[in-house]
Formats: C-alpha cells, sequence, structure tokens
C-alpha cells in the first residue's frame, strides 16, 4: 500500500504531495506578496526583518534561502551583505522563483544565484553554507526530516539554520480567534483578492498539521544539529527556530 | 525574548568593533555581573556569538564584571584599564582566558557610539541621558543588587541631585 501524508487535512499519496503543493503555489505565485500583506496585516515582514536579526548575517557569508518564494528574505540578506559574499535564492517552484527573479531585480537586488531544487535533495556540497534559511516553507515540505537533514548537510560546522513558520499560539483565547480568522476569512481573502479560495484553504489547513515549536525543536535536533533554541512571535501564531551546526 | 535579544546586541557590538573572534571557535564562556543575578553562557561559532541556557555543562573560561565597570565605561574607560584594575575578571583556562583577554583588549568600550550602534542615534542619546544620571546618583564602588534596587527608587523617585532646586 502506497505511504500517506497529509496535504492541508486530507490524506494523499507521499508521492503526490508534492505535485499538489506546486499546484498550489503555481496559483498563488503572482498574488503572493499582495495576499501576505493581506492576511498578516504586514506583520510578515516584521517577523522577517526579526529572523533576519537573528541569524547575526555577517558580509562575506554565504547564505542559502530556501523556499525563498518572492525573495523577501533575500532582499534584507542583500541590504545586509550585499555582493561581499554568495547569496542563493531556492524554492522546488519555478512559477515562485521567477517570481522572486523579477521582484529582486526590479528592487535592484542584484548577483543573487537562483536555483530550483528541492529541500529533501539539495544540489550543494557539504559544508558550503554560513547560514540557511526557510521562510513560511517548512510545513509544505513532504519529508520534513530528509530536508532538515539535508540543511545540516549543506552548512559550515558553526553554520545556523533559521525556520521562521506558523506555529502553535500559546494563548486559548487568541487560538479560538485565530483559528476563526484562519478558516473564515483567509480562504475569502484568497478568494476576494486572488480569485482562488482554494489554496489558501490549503494554507491555513497546513498551518495546523505542521509540528509544533517542541517537536519541530526535537526534529532539527534529531537531524543532526547540536543546538537549538526557538522563540514564539505574536503569541505563537509564528515561531522562529534557530539550529546551530557545531 | 531576551535571550535571543541579547545574542543580537552582542554580535552587533562585536560586528561593529571589528573583533576577530575565530581564534575563540568553540569556546563555552560563562559571563556574570557580580552582586547582580546577571549571568549567561554563550559560545563562539563561526565568528559569531551564540547565547546558550545556564544548564552546567562545562565551560572554558568565566568572565565576572564588577557593577562599577557602568562607572568607567560611561567614563570611556579604556578595556585594558578595566583589566588591570579587575573590574573585568577574566579566569578559566589559560588558553581560553588568554585568548579573551586578547579579544577584550582590542575593544574600544564608546557607550555612546555602541548604543547608537546598536539602537540608532534617537534612543542611544535618551538612554546616555538616563545612564548620565544614574551614574551620579547611585553608588556603584559599594553596590550589592539590594542596594541597586534601593538606588534605583531612589532615583526615579528624584533623577537628578538637585531636582528639589530645579522644581
Amino acid at each position: 500500500m502506497d505511504k500517506t501524508t497529509h496535504f492541508g487535512y486530507k490524506e494523499v499519496p507521499t508521492k503526490d504531495k508534492e505535485k499538489l503543493v506546486k499546484g498550489v503555489f503555481d496559483s498563488v505565485a503572482s498574488n503572493y506578496d499582495l495576499m501576505n500583506d493581506v492576511m498578516s496585516f504586514g506583520i510578515h515582514r516584521l517577523w522577517k526583518q526579526y529572523a533576519i536579526d537573528i541569524a547575526n548575517v555577517k558580509k562575506g557569508d554565504a547564505i542559502l534561502d530556501l523556499a525563498s518564494g518572492t525573495g523577501d528574505l533575500i532582499k534584507l540578506y542583500h541590504k545586509k551583505i550585499g555582493n561581499s559574499g554568495r547569496i542563493v535564492s531556492s524554492d522546488i517552484n519555478e512559477a515562485m522563483l521567477d517570481e522572486g527573479k523579477r521582484n529582486l531585480i526590479n528592487s535592484g537586488v542584484l548577483g543573487i544565484e537562483f536555483v530550483q531544487a528541492n529541500a529533501e535533495k539539495l544540489p550543494f556540497e557539504d559544508n558550503s553554507f554560513d547560514l540557511v534559511s526557510i521562510a513560511f516553507g517548512l510545513r509544505n515540505v513532504t519529508d520534513k526530516d530528509k530536508a532538515l537533514s539535508e540543511m545540516c548537510r549543506v552548512l559550515k560546522p558553526g553554520g545556523i539554520l533559521i525556520v521562521l513558520e506558523f506555529s502553535k499560539t500559546t494563548n486559548p483565547v487568541l487560538e479560538k480567534i485565530y483559528d476563526a480568522y484562519s478558516f473564515n476569512l483567509i480562504p475569502k481573502f484568497g478568494s476576494w483578492f486572488a480569485g482562488d479560495e482554494d489554496s489558501y484553504q490549503y494554507l491555513a489547513e497546513s498551518i495546523r498539521k505542521h509540528p509544533d515549536q517542541e517537536t519541530l525543536k526535537q526534529m532539527i535536533i534529531d537531524a543532526g544539529f547540536d543546538m537549538c533554541e526557538y522563540q514564539n512571535l505574536t503569541g505563537g501564531v509564528v515561531a522562529i527556530h534557530k539550529g546551530i551546526k557545531v | 525574548m531576551a535571550h535571543f535579544l541579547l545574542e543580537i546586541a552582542i554580535n552587533k557590538f562585536c560586528n561593529n568593533a571589528n573583533l576577530d573572534l575565530s581564534d575563540l571557535d568553540g569556546q563555552r564562556i560563562n559571563l556574570k555581573v557580580s552582586k547582580t543575578p546577571f549571568e549567561t553562557n554563550f559560545i563562539f561559532l563561526n565568528n559569531r556569538v551564540h547565547v546558550l541556557a545556564t544548564d552546567g555543562s562545562s565551560l572554558d573560561a568565566e568572565i565576572i564584571i564588577e557593577p562599577k565597570v557602568v562607572k568607567s565605561l560611561f567614563n570611556k574607560t579604556p578595556a585594558k584599564e578595566l583589566l588591570k584594575k579587575d573590574e573585568i575578571k577574566i579566569t578559566g583556562n589559560v588558553k581560553s582566558a588568554q585568548l579573551l583577554l586578547e579579544v577584550i583588549e582590542q575593544v574600544d568600550f564608546d557607550v555612546e557610539e555602541i548604543m547608537a550602534n546598536i539602537f540608532g542615534d534617537m534612543p542611544s542619546q535618551a538612554m546616555i541621558k538616563a545612564g548620565n544620571l544614574l551614574k551620579e546618583n547611585i553608588d556603584f564602588e559599594n553596590l550589592s543588587f539590594e542596594k541597586l534596587k534601593q538606588d534605583f527608587a531612589r532615583f526615579v523617585v528624584s533623577p537628578t541631585k538637585d531636582s528639589s532646586a530645579n522644581s
């Protein structure tokens, strides 16, 4: 019998998830930035800025941003280190990568490498990066353990992994409000602003299926990282995990 | 939250001071401000500082800072001087302590510049002003945590020595 995994709240054959996620992101790519601003009221920019601060990026660093999407993090990295190091923007989805390329070039961010790659099989040598980041992407990866191991492999000793992802709220009142918002309003926003309710229904469901803070911390350690700490933002709506490979 | 903020601040400080931390790679250090509850562990890796939980794991060296260092920093006392006067003490295994000493000696502790780099010009000016007032009002020479609380309460009630004359 085929192994299954979750795609939002649906159980699907593991081999099909990548294609289904691709369908979602092909559909949302052109409105992705607009929808992020609408859904988070712009707060996603603050979360991303804080993640970059925690990453302690230095001039000359080699940085790999996975599920790079429209390139928000890449812009922030480039602002910090310019062209002094190596910045790689990677996404499994060609439409998202193209959108990112267009955005970055339009913003005058040049000198970025674009690599279409699956996080579970990174086409990079061992110990190549000082920092690997993945923002709002890990929950869409089919085999998260494998992807985390790959991230560990490509990091140099002393390298840092930053995972910015939706998580479990820590306040029961906030949880109720957040649930109502995610399952009622977010799909509607998807329908009104992007003409695509189903994809945003999936996004809301995928957040609930993502491992909670402590589980993800353990997964990061199990993947080979020597240390991992996390911090909740906005009451746990989002968490930043920082793994260190010693 | 405090953990990551402290780490961001330390790394910004090291970056702005252009400190080369590569010789300290892998060293685990304990930092303590004596007579206060402030204590933290950190590790140097890949030219960065990572703050760790104080979990009793083995450490290579310990830095103890006397509270009166605050006053010395506001007076722009050089790091070498602070080490000589034992306001900053480094203990632990000889090699780690020597490496730390060499790094700290490179540091130019200009409080105003450090704060401006970390927080921006306007907030740092306000903090410097508050710091100068604290410096006048708190007896750093004979500081204990209890006394610090009392001095701070006194400072909050009467922020300048001649506040009665100004009012």
